[in-house]
C-alpha cells in the first residue's frame, strides 16, 4: 500500500514533468553557456587592438605632458607626466618581452624595449630641464621625439596587422556562432521531440489500465457478470480502483448466489408443505369415507356403552367403550401432535377391537422404555402399521398371530419396532414401499386404512429427513417395521409444525 | 509492480542516456570548434625557443637577393637560437636604413646585421650600437673603421675583377664605352671597390675602353627604370656595355633593351639571378650575371652573430662565394635551382 502510494499517478506525472523539465533546462543552459561563451569571445576579439590603442594614446599623453613641462616647467604637467609614465609602464608590463618567431609578439617586444628607452630618455630630458641645461633639454627632447615616432609607427603597424588577424578571427567566430546556434536549435528540437515521446508513452501507461477498467465495466454492464476487472500492477490509484471493483463484483456474485439458494430452498419448502397438506387431506378423506360421522358414531357408542353397563353386560360395555375411545382419538387427534403414549393407547384400543372381532386371534405384547413415552410425534402413525401387519401378515396365515411392539432409545433417536409372525413381506415389495412406489397398489387393495406410503411421507415431512421408516422380512418369519424418531424431534416440531 | 518498475527504470535509463548523448555531442561540437579556432589563431608562425633577437636591416624587401638571403639567415639562425627579424618590414611606414638601425638600437635587440652603403651616418650608428653593447655585422658592404664585429660579403675587388673580365669579353671594338650602374647615393664616402676592380682590370689590357659610373642610389624607389631608360635612349652617349650591380637595375636594363629593341647594341652584365635575369641570359639579351651566393651570405651572418654572442669573439671577415652565370651554364643553374 505504501509502495502504491509512493507511486501514485500524481507522483508519476510529477516525475515525468520534472525529468523533462530538468532535461530541457540542462540542454538550454548548456546551449546558453556555449552561445554566451562564443559571444564573449567575439567581444574580446578586438581587445588587443584596444590595448594597442591605449598604449598609443598613453605614449602620446606622455609626449604632450613632457613637451608642456619642458616648455613651461609647469608642475601640473610634470605631475601628468609622472602619472602617464606610471600608467604606461603598467600597460607595458603586459606586453611580450621574449624573443619569438611570432611577428606580433616580436613587435610587442620591440615596442616594450623602445618604450623603455623612451622612458629613460624622457626622464633624462626632465632631469636636464631641472638642471637648466637648455641645450641638453633640446637634444634629449629631439631624441624622445624620434623614439616616440618609432613607437607610434610600431604600434600602428602591429595594430594594423592584429586588426587584420582579429577581423579574421571575428569572422571565424561569426561562422562558429551561426553553427552553434543552428546546432543548438536542432538539439533542442530533438530533445523536445524525445521528451514529448516520453510523455506520451508514460501517460499512455497511466491511462491504459483506466481504459481496460472502463472496457471491463462496459462488459459487466452488458450482463456478463463473470468478467473480472483487469488488475494492472501499476501501483497507482488505478490498481486500487480495479481491486475495489473486483471486490465489489465478488460480493455481488456472492449475493446473487445466496439469493438463488434462498429462492430454491423456499420453493422446496413450499412444495413440501403442499405435499404434506395433500397427504393429510387424503388421510382425512379416507377417514371421512370410512367413518361417516365419527362424532355421531362416538356419541352413539358412548350411549351404547352406558346401556350395556346398565344392563350388566360388562364385556359389551368394555368393547363399546374401546370403540368409543378409538373414534374419539380419531376425532380429536387427527390434526394435532400426540405423544407416544397416546399413540400406544390407540394401538391398545385397536388391538382390543380386533381381538373382539376376530375372537382373540391376535397375541399382542409390548416392551416399552417408560422414559420415552412423552416424546411427541404425528398422530395416526402406529395404528396403520398395526393394521397393515394384521391385514397382510397375520390374517393370511394359519395359526396364532403375534404382534410385538417395542420402544427403545438409541443414541439420539427413539426406535419403535413392530414385528409380527405373519407371512412376511417380499423383499422387492419392501423395497418399493421404502421408495414409496407401491403404496397405492397396496392401499388400493385394502382401502379401509391409511396407506403405509401416507405414513412414511408424513413422518419424513414431519422430521425433515429420509431415514424414518424401515420395513423388512424377519429371518425368523414375519415382517418387522421400525420407526426412527429423532429425540430432538420436539424442537424441530416447534419450528416447523405450525402448519401441520 | 515489478514489470512496471522495470519499464519505468528503462525509460529513465533511456532518457538519461539520451541526455548524456546530446551533451557529449554538444561538448564534442564545441571542442572541435575550439580546436578550429585555436588552429586558426596559431597560424602565426612556427614556434621555437630563441635566446637572441637579431635585427637585419638593409635591402629592399622586394629584392630577390635580399629575400633569399634573409630566408636563409632566418633558417640558419633558428638552428642556433637566434631569431633574425627583417627589421622594418612589418612597419607600415618606410624608414631609411639609418633610421631603422637607430630603431633597432632603441629596441635593444641582441644584434644587428646591416647591408647598406658605408656612410658616416652609418658609421656613427654602428659605434652607438657598440656602446649600447649591440654587436653589428656588416653585410656585402663593409664599414671597416666602425666598431662592427665582422663583415660578411664577397671581396668587392675580386668581384670588380670578375666584372672587368666580363666587360672585356663583351667589348668587341676599341673606343667602346662602359657604364657601371652603382646603386649608391651621391654622398657615398668610399669609392666602390667593385668599380675600382672593373676599371683596373680594363686598364691593364691597354685597350681604349672608357668606363664611367652612374649612381642609381638616389631616391631608392622607382627611379632605376627611368635612369636606365635615360642612359640607353641617349644615342650620343649610349654605352656599349652596361654593368649592373644590383638586381633591380639588371631587370630594368633587360626590360629596357627589349622594349627599345637594343638587343645586340647594348650588352648587359647583370647581378645575381632572378627568373627574369635567367630568361634574359637564355635569350642572349643579358651576357652574363655575377651571382653572389645569397644563401651562403645569410648563413654566414648568423654564424658570425652566433659566434660573437656566445664567445664574444668572431672572425673579422667571412667571404661569400661568387659565381658567374652565362649562356653556357645557365641551363645547369636553372636545373640546379629547380632541383633544390
Amino acid at each position: 500500500m505504501e509502495e502504491s502510494q509512493s507511486k501514485s499517478i500524481r507522483v508519476k506525472l510529477v516525475e515525468i514533468f520534472v525529468m523533462v523539465s530538468i532535461t530541457v533546462f540542462v540542454i538550454v543552459i548548456f546551449i546558453y553557456y556555449n552561445l554566451n561563451r562564443t559571444i564573449r569571445e567575439m567581444d574580446t576579439v578586438y581587445n588587443s587592438n584596444i590595448q594597442f590603442n591605449d598604449l598609443s594614446a598613453n605614449v602620446s599623453d606622455i609626449q604632450n605632458s613632457l613637451y608642456q613641462y619642458l616648455n613651461t616647467k609647469s608642475s601640473d604637467a610634470l605631475e601628468d607626466y609622472y602619472r602617464y609614465s606610471q600608467d604606461y609602464q603598467e600597460l607595458l608590463d603586459v606586453l611580450n618581452q621574449e624573443v619569438s618567431s611570432d611577428p606580433a609578439k616580436l613587435a610587442e617586444k620591440n615596442i616594450y624595449y623602445l618604450s623603455q628607452t623612451y622612458l629613460e630618455m624622457t626622464d633624462e630630458a626632465v632631469e636636464r630641464k631641472r638642471g637648466r641645461d637648455a641645450a641638453g633639454v633640446r637634444e634629449a627632447y629631439q631624441e624622445t621625439e624620434e623614439i616616440y615616432g618609432f613607437i607610434q609607427a610600431n604600434i600602428n603597424s602591429i595594430n594594423t596587422s592584429t586588426f587584420v588577424s582579429n577581423a579574421r578571427s571575428y569572422s571565424n567566430l561569426r561562422v562558429i556562432l551561426s553553427y552553434t546556434t543552428g546546432f543548438s536549435i536542432c538539439v533542442l528540437f530533438a530533445v523536445i521531440a524525445i521528451a514529448v515521446g516520453w510523455i506520451i508513452i508514460m501517460t499512455r501507461s497511466i491511462t491504459k489500465p483506466l481504459i481496460e477498467l472502463a472496457n471491463a465495466a462496459t462488459e459487466i454492464a452488458q450482463g456478463n457478470i463473470e468478467v473480472d476487472f483487469p488488475i494492472v500492477e501499476t501501483g497507482d490509484e488505478v490498481s486500487v480502483v480495479a481491486k475495489a471493483c473486483n471486490k465489489m463484483i465478488g460480493s455481488i456474485r456472492n449475493y446473487i448466489e445466496e439469493t438463488k439458494k434462498n429462492y430454491e430452498r423456499e420453493n422446496e419448502l413450499a412444495a413440501n408443505e403442499l405435499r404434506m397438506k395433500n397427504d393429510l387431506k387424503e388421510a382425512q378423506l379416507k377417514y371421512l369415507q370410512a367413518q361417516i360421522n365419527p362424532h355421531f358414531l362416538f356419541n352413539s357408542l358412548n350411549a351404547g356403552a352406558q346401556l350395556a353397563m346398565m344392563e350388566g353386560a360388562e364385556k359389551a360395555c368394555m368393547f363399546i367403550q374401546n370403540m368409543a375411545d378409538f373414534f374419539r382419538y380419531n376425532v380429536r387427534k387427527m390434526e394435532k401432535d400426540v405423544t407416544l403414549q397416546e399413540e400406544l393407547q390407540l394401538v391398545d384400543n385397536y388391538i382390543y377391537i380386533l381381538n373382539v372381532r376376530f375372537a382373540g386371534d391376535i397375541h399382542y405384547s409390548r416392551q416399552i422404555n417408560e422414559k420415552l413415552l412423552h416424546i411427541s410425534m404425528p398422530s395416526m402413525i402406529l395404528q396403520p402399521i398395526i393394521e397393515n401387519a394384521v391385514n397382510h401378515g397375520i390374517r393370511e396365515m394359519e395359526g396364532e398371530g403375534c404382534i410385538h411392539l417395542s420402544v427403545f432409545g438409541e443414541e439420539d433417536e427413539v426406535c419403535i419396532e413392530i414385528t409380527d409372525n405373519g407371512v412376511g413381506i417380499e423383499p422387492e415389495i419392501a423395497e418399493k414401499i421404502m421408495r414409496g412406489e407401491n403404496a397405492h397398489s397396496m392401499s388400493g387393495r385394502d382401502s379401509e386404512g391409511i396407506g403405509l406410503d401416507n405414513v412414511i411421507n408424513r413422518l419424513r415431512s414431519y422430521y425433515g429427513r429420509q431415514h424414518v421408516f424401515e420395513i423388512k422380512r424377519r429371518e425368523t418369519g414375519g415382517t418387522s417395521v421400525t420407526l426412527y424418531i429423532p429425540k430432538e424431534g420436539k424442537e424441530r416440531e416447534d419450528d416447523e409444525n405450525t402448519d401441520l | 509492480m515489478k514489470r512496471f518498475m522495470d519499464d519505468n527504470r528503462l525509460m529513465y535509463i533511456v532518457m538519461a542516456a539520451t541526455v548524456l548523448l546530446v551533451l557529449s555531442i554538444m561538448i564534442g561540437f564545441s571542442v572541435s570548434l575550439d580546436q578550429d579556432k585555436s588552429g586558426s589563431d596559431e597560424a602565426g608562425g612556427e614556434e621555437g625557443s630563441y635566446s637572441y633577437h637579431v635585427a637585419m636591416v638593409g635591402g629592399d624587401p622586394s629584392d630577390v637577393f635580399w629575400e633569399s638571403l634573409y630566408e636563409e639567415a632566418r633558417t640558419a639562425g633558428a638552428k642556433v637560437g637566434i631569431y633574425a627579424e627583417d627589421f622594418g618590414a612589418a612597419l607600415n611606414e618606410d624608414y631609411s636604413t639609418s633610421e631603422l638601425v637607430r630603431m633597432a638600437i632603441d629596441s635593444r635587440v641582441d644584434g644587428i646585421v646591416i647591408e647598406t652603403d658605408a656612410t658616416e651616418d652609418i658609421e656613427s650608428l654602428i659605434s652607438q650600437a657598440e656602446q649600447a653593447g649591440i654587436p653589428v655585422v656588416t653585410l656585402m658592404e663593409d664599414v671597416p673603421d666602425s666598431g662592427r664585429i665582422s663583415y660578411v660579403g664577397a671581396n668587392d675587388y675580386t668581384l670588380g675583377e670578375m666584372y672587368g673580365q666580363e666587360v672585356l669579353k663583351a667589348v668587341e671594338k676599341d673606343g667602346a664605352s662602359v657604364d657601371v650602374l652603382v646603386p649608391v647615393n651621391e654622398e657615398e664616402s668610399s669609392p666602390s671597390f667593385i668599380y675600382t676592380g672593373i676599371s683596373e682590370t680594363v686598364a691593364q689590357t691597354s685597350r681604349d675602353i672608357s668606363v664611367s659610373t652612374v649612381r642609381t642610389g638616389e631616391d631608392r624607389e622607382f627611379v632605376s627604370e627611368e635612369r636606365v631608360r635615360g642612359i640607353l635612349l641617349d644615342e650620343e652617349n649610349r654605352p656599349d656595355v652596361l654593368v649592373c650591380l644590383n638586381v633591380v637595375d639588371t631587370i630594368s636594363a633587360y626590360q629596357c633593351v627589349r622594349d627599345y629593341n637594343l638587343v645586340g647594341k647594348v650588352k648587359i652584365i647583370g647581378y645575381y639571378s632572378s627568373p627574369e635575369i635567367l630568361e634574359g641570359i637564355q635569350k642572349g639579351v643579358i651576357q652574363s650575371t655575377i651571382m653572389v651566393n645569397a644563401q651562403e651570405a645569410g648563413r654566414l651572418c648568423m654564424e658570425a652573430m652566433e659566434e660573437y654572442l656566445s664567445q664574444r669573439y668572431t672572425s673579422e671577415y667571412f667571404p661569400v662565394s661568387v659565381e658567374l652565370i652565362n649562356e653556357k651554364n645557365v641551363e645547369d643553374y636553372i636545373q640546379e635551382e629547380s632541383g633544390e
